[in-house]
């Protein structure tokens, strides 16, 4: 389905937050580029996987997508109209065709409002009726996998993966085209993962959504996605189509990710780069340059130097790295 | 999970009980009172109640230095304590929920600017903010429910700043602001609600302080000048007798201790009823 | 590996029939019902469980760590051949720490975070062994560099949140490892962390292990983790243990219906799927079990005996133990 035309072309966004210190007296110490000049296409229909560890920025690019955050710098453009230079209304407006579904299915919810309202919430904002309220929930609660009854229930009353179902309810109810979804599946057992993850690929195809899936679940994301960008402290360093970005990754970070995931089949010895140092945000750390240098096999002179451009390694696949050189 | 010394039902049943009756008599003092409570009887000073040595049933709880019937003061009386705890305690509660609402939701400045009054005005002696005021104004109903609201907003402020910054960061309120939701929907759909039954345990809680607080006040002369029936002048004026005629003292010290254990009961009874952890073993 | 450990030697721990009830407002849970393992000296053991299955109680049953007003513990615990479930109070506070410690999930919160960390290294050191103070922050010196931190003893007069949470980590395992404890209890220790963090925690910890000749209970939900760190498995529902086996047993083949789904719930990282097989439904309330195996309701070879018997651990397969009548791989002759 990956070759639909764009639905959301992001470029050059960036933003970034500012670090107050100081023992008494509250002072500006220095600023946090959540997101760095990141740039990246969803087309209509496809899941593009957002990958990294905590504090890479994956959040903060679906919540700017979502234009739930205004960006310091760069465009979004959603179905060819640009975002982030929309009035309120219009905004507000727009914002049924994105929705965003989120990680953990106990916060998600106001605990004091049934099912039935908290899946109608979206519509009632955009002024349906009561009754088209009642019905839309009447439909879109079997369509998850429960009961149309349920509706009268809290969410308290249900387990994870239920509760994360009526999440999914929730960010259809305006028919939107596309979900957000923000680590949908991190806090769910396994066995129930699968039912969810099942569900949103039913979905997809079903009603021809397009997914931004982030999670640090690489293997969730090899199975959902399309296509995969792998951020690396408020960078994207490799795109690619799933097969290639996990069959031959390009940079050295995606495979010092890649290699840490610990495989199901017991007594296979762990091959090649083993990770090593950690990401740190810490402002002290300077950013010209390839951010990982400090952690990577291959580091040479030049990577400390140079921000390294993305250069395609095979069609449609791009790394950041001098390495590609 | 811990026995209680006595149930929620139990607390919240004999604090409202005892409220509901101390309210009634407030209500209907006119009908309930068997004299005047400014009616002054020279001959008739300083009786004892019915129930001592020397008493009669015609005055069962005794009289006062100027023969005034203290039964009839105090269930006037009440009437002065019960406004004043209400509505200052409401008027508390209405500005310090504003104040947390505003500051806890805009965060950045406007936070700043009313926390730090918060702070500044918790630093100010209520006392000397009610002598301020009294001076100013003289001494008057309206005016204790100003003094004491006033100098009680701080604690809601706090609260239900804490609150509503803690809130703010959950997703629900992040995904009804995703599918559109303004600012003040998501302060009155989606906080305040949440905040409400916190606020209530805490605002039952502080009517008792609140009459305690104007029973201390009309004690130091602050209040509702003499010959005004409040608990407060009662118990003043029973400080003088204390040794010769200790009921008049007692009678108003019983009165107040009641209504604040009553209250104290039902706040607390509230404060589990409540709880969604303590009620909802529907988990 | 499987079944190399000298059949002389009697296990490090061996736990038999423990039951851990939990009183609360509406009659008593059974969190852990008849749970039994062995770990032998030096080895791993990994116990692997979705959320209520009962693992994480598990640990705190045998580090004693459950609070005696809520919980009602049976069984028996045998470490080096005293039973802790009986031992008094004061002796038990003797071990913990000194013969088998614990790592907990949660870094920030294991450490005080008011406390430097020298001084919650030597807390140990010195309670434990009777260490001098100088005596103790040398060893604690030492303990950071074997757990690989950088400039150790600068780190001792730092604060824990001036460190990362893997070094957090890294400090909680310098902890647990002080008094070179037999046994290390470690309860979810990377789930917090992130994957490439995750993988440098888990060669430490196996790294350590070797070294130091201590036997690890490692509780996780991830699959993952077991395959790479265990050699021997529990596996746990609903308070029970349902299989046990080598590692390469367990996941080369699964026994119990409720491993073999799990191990088809993850997505595979080399082959594609199309859909992935989950398993339907969801965990039993604890409160509200089924009679018979708890996960009957759930698994597509549920029989008749299965729903009003509750099966035991027994041997399917040598050296491999399942709770189920009916395993998988097992030629089915006795089954009607």
């Amino acid at each position: 389905m990956s070759q639909g035309e764009p639905l959301v072309v992001a470029a050059g966004l960036r933003k970034t937050y500012p670090i107050f210190g100081g023992t008494l007296v509250k002072r500006r110490t220095g600023t946090v580029h959540a997101v760095d000049d990141v740039s990246f296409v969803i087309r209509r229909g496809e899941t593009l996987g957002l990958v990294g560890e905590s504090g890479c920025g994956k959040s903060t690019t679906g919540r700017l997508v979502m234009r739930l955050i205004e960006p310091d710098a760069g465009s979004i453009r959603f179905d060819r109209v640009e975002l982030t230079t929309l009035g309120r209304r219009r905004r507000n407006e727009g914002r049924r065709r994105l929705q965003l579904m989120f990680q953990d299915p106990s916060s998600a919810f106001n605990p004091r409002m049934r099912v039935g309202r908290i899946v109608s919430e979206p519509m009632r904002l955009a002024g349906a009726t009561g009754k088209a309220q009642r019905d839309r929930v009447a439909e879109l609660l079997p369509l998850v996998g429960l009961a149309a009854e349920q509706a009268e229930r809290f969410p308290h009353q249900f387990s994870g993966g239920q509760r994360q179902r009526i999440g999914i309810a929730r960010a259809l109810a305006l028919r939107p085209e596309l979900i957000v979804c923000d680590e949908p599946v991190a806090a769910l057992d396994v066995s129930v993962q699968a039912q969810v993850v099942n569900l949103l690929q039913d979905l997809q195809d079903q009603f021809g959504l397009t997914y931004l899936f982030i999670s640090h679940d690489l293997r969730v994301v090899r199975h959902i996605s399309d296509r995969v960008a792998v951020m690396y402290l408020g960078r994207i360093v490799e795109l690619a189509p799933t097969a290639e970005l996990y069959g031959s990754p390009q940079h050295p970070y995606t495979r010092m990710l890649l290699d840490a995931v610990p495989k199901t089949r017991p007594g296979g010895a762990r091959a090649g780069s083993r990770a090593a140092g950690e990401a740190s945000l810490a402002p002290a750390a300077g950013r010209q340059g390839c951010l990982f240098a400090p952690r990577c096999p291959h580091v040479m002179p030049r990577c400390r130097e140079e921000v390294p451009a993305f250069r395609e390694a095979a069609p449609g696949h791009v790394a950041a790295c001098h390495l590609l050189g | 999970m811990r026995r209680r010394l006595f149930g929620t039902r139990f607390k919240v049943g004999l604090g409202a009980g005892i409220l509901l009756c101390i309210c009634l008599a407030a209500i209907f003092a006119p009908y309930l009172a068997p004299y005047d409570p400014y009616q002054q009887s020279l001959v008739r000073r300083l009786k004892p109640p019915a129930f001592m040595e020397g008493g009669s049933l015609r005055n069962l709880l005794g009289t006062d230095n100027y023969g005034r019937d203290l039964l009839s003061r105090l269930i006037y009386g009440s009437r002065i304590s019960i406004l004043v705890g209400l509505a200052s305690m409401a008027l508390s509660c209405t500005i310090g929920t504003v104040a947390g609402l505003f500051a806890g939701f805009k965060g950045g400045r406007t936070e700043q600017a009313i926390m730090r009054f918060a702070d500044a005005h918790s630093a100010f002696p209520d006392i000397l903010l009610a002598i301020i005021m009294t001076a100013a104004l003289g001494g008057s109903a309206l005016n204790l429910i100003l003094v004491l609201g006033i100098s009680g907003w701080m604690i809601y402020a706090r609260l239900v700043f804490g609150l509503t910054r803690s809130l703010r960061e959950r997703s629900f309120v992040e995904a009804a602001a995703s599918y559109g939701g303004s600012d003040r929907y998501i302060v009155f759909r989606h906080i305040l609600p949440q905040v409400v039954p916190v606020l209530t345990v805490v605002a039952t809680l502080q009517v008792a302080q609140m009459i305690l607080q104007e029973a201390a006040l009309s004690f130091l002369g602050l209040g509702l000048p003499p010959p005004a029936a409040t608990w407060g002048n009662i118990l003043a004026e029973g400080r003088d007798r204390l040794f010769g005629a200790p009921w008049i003292a007692h009678c108003s010290g019983v009165a107040i201790i009641l209504v604040v254990f009553s209250v104290n009961m039902l706040g607390n009874g509230l404060r589990e009823a409540l709880d969604p952890k303590a009620a909802g073993a529907a988990r | 590996m499987t079944g190399i450990a000298p059949m002389a030697d009697a296990p490090l721990l061996s736990v038999r029939d423990l039951t851990v009830r939990f009183r609360s407002g509406r009659g008593a849970v059974t969190a852990i019902d008849r749970v039994s393992f062995d770990v032998a000296r030096g080895r791993v053991l990994g116990l692997v469980g979705e959320s209520g299955s009962g693992k994480s109680v598990t640990a705190l049953a045998l580090m004693r760590l459950l609070p005696p007003d809520l919980a009602a513990v049976a069984g028996e615990v045998r470490f080096d051949g005293r039973d802790l479930v009986a031992l008094p109070e004061r002796e038990m506070r003797r071990v913990r720490g000194r013969h088998v410690s614990m790592i907990f999930q949660e870094p920030m919160t294991s450490l005080n975070p008011i406390a430097s960390i020298g001084r919650q290294i030597c807390e140990p050191l010195r309670l434990h062994l009777g260490l001098g103070r100088r005596a103790a922050r040398e060893r604690a010196a030492e303990l950071l560099a074997m757990v690989a931190i950088p400039e150790p003893r600068r780190r001792l007069d730092q604060y824990p949140h001036e460190l990362s949470g893997g070094m957090r980590q890294r400090v909680v395992i310098a902890m647990a490892i002080a008094c070179e404890p037999r046994l290390v209890i470690a309860d979810e220790p990377t789930t917090a962390l992130d994957v490439t963090t995750q993988a440098q925690i888990l060669d430490l910890l196996r790294d350590l292990q070797s070294r130091l000749g201590m036997a690890i209970i490692m509780i996780t939900h991830d699959l993952g983790v077991v395959a790479e760190f265990a050699d021997d498995v529990q596996v746990m529902y609903a308070g029970r243990g349902v299989e046990r086996a080598g590692v390469r047993e367990v996941f080369g083949h699964p026994r119990h219906p409720y491993t073999g789904g799990l191990l088809r719930s993850i997505p595979d990282f080399e082959a594609d799927q199309d859909r992935l097989i989950g398993i339907d439904g969801t965990v039993p309330s604890l409160a509200n079990l089924p009679p018979g195996c708890a996960y009957a309701p759930r698994c597509e070879r549920a029989q008749e005996d299965c729903r009003t018997v509750v099966p035991d651990l027994d041997i399917v397969a040598p050296a491999h133990r399942a709770a189920c009548f009916h395993p998988l791989g097992v030629a089915r002759e006795a089954s009607p």
